[in-house]
């Protein structure tokens, strides 16, 4: 492929974006849309010791609840050995929030304050410690960085002439990205639906080869700049093994 | 093992004659204490 690679955001936020991505084939698209869902450590809990649990749910439903709370996770500050631990204390009547959580390291905190972990009624009270450790979402659900990852093809669409004055006018819906010209414009703006922005004319629509927008969402552990060149490095670094093994 | 009157709240240690029963108001629904050992509890 000789075309060059290149990446051009069109919404960028702390915790999603959506960009495009030319010069790479389907194939390595899919790879680095994997690798950010399942190839990028985060911290999450463990293991939780409880030292009070005086509220109504099992010890083991609270632990599952904050092994979800995600983490904010700094890059090349922890290794797949290191332990963090987090405490937290709360007596009723209050509600538990992740919030609450307080940690022993400060760069690792909760990526979310308002997660409800449990209702405290008056004279209950929950007293727990945690260890957070590193992991990728190959092992568990709960290290997944990226919880929203896709994308779709480009689009190209161009008009191919005028529609009949009495012609039906069905939607034709396409979500994501199209390209007019050397314009992007993202389908929300037209609400989806092509016959909007073209009312009375036909237009034909074809995939942009090797151009792909990606739309993804993290858990607030890493922003998605770090989350994507994580996945990259991860790629990367698995063909560097791979090239080691094959050269032998 | 104790237990707590679940009418009356108060702490109550069964043997093996007296039944299920509190000693204090005959109570028969006692509820089980929590232990006081912390509890390890892995996140799976």
């Amino acid at each position: 492929m000789d075309e060059e690679y290149d990446v051009e955001f069109i919404e960028r936020e702390e915790r999603s974006a959506k960009f495009l991505v030319r010069g790479v084939t389907p194939a390595f698209a899919n790879g680095i849309r994997r690798a950010m869902i399942a190839d990028v450590p985060t911290l999450a809990i463990d293991e939780v010791r409880f030292i009070e649990n005086s509220s109504v749910m099992f010890d083991e439903q609270i632990a599952l609840r904050l092994g979800l709370v995600p983490l904010s996770t700094p890059p090349n500050e922890f290794d797949e050995d290191d332990v963090v631990t987090l405490s937290l204390d709360v007596s009723g009547p209050a509600t538990a929030y992740s919030g609450d959580i307080v940690s022993s390291d400060e760069m690792v905190q909760p990526a979310e304050e308002n997660v409800p972990i449990i209702d405290l009624k008056d004279g209950q009270r929950l007293e727990l410690e945690a260890d957070a450790v590193l992991s990728t979402g190959k092992d568990h659900a709960k290290h997944q960085g990226g919880v929203s990852v896709g994308y779709r093809h480009l689009q190209r669409v161009e008009t191919v002439g005028d529609r009949g004055e009495f012609e039906d006018v069905d939607p034709e819906i396409y979500r994501g990205v199209i390209q007019e010209g050397d314009e992007l414009v993202d389908t929300e703006e037209f609400d989806h639906d092509l016959t909007n922005r073209y009312p009375d004319q036909e237009v034909a629509v074809e995939d942009v080869e090797h151009a792909f927008v990606f739309s993804v969402e993290t858990d607030g552990s890493m922003s998605v700049e770090e989350l994507f060149t994580r996945a990259v490095e991860s790629l990367d670094a698995r063909a560097a093994e791979l090239e080691d093994a094959v050269s032998l | 093992m104790s237990y707590k009157c679940s009418r009356c709240k108060r702490d109550v240690s069964l043997d093996g004659y007296g039944g299920v029963r509190c000693p204090y108001c005959g109570h028969r629904v006692l509820l089980k204490e929590r232990s006081q050992d912390v509890k390890t509890v892995p996140v799976q």
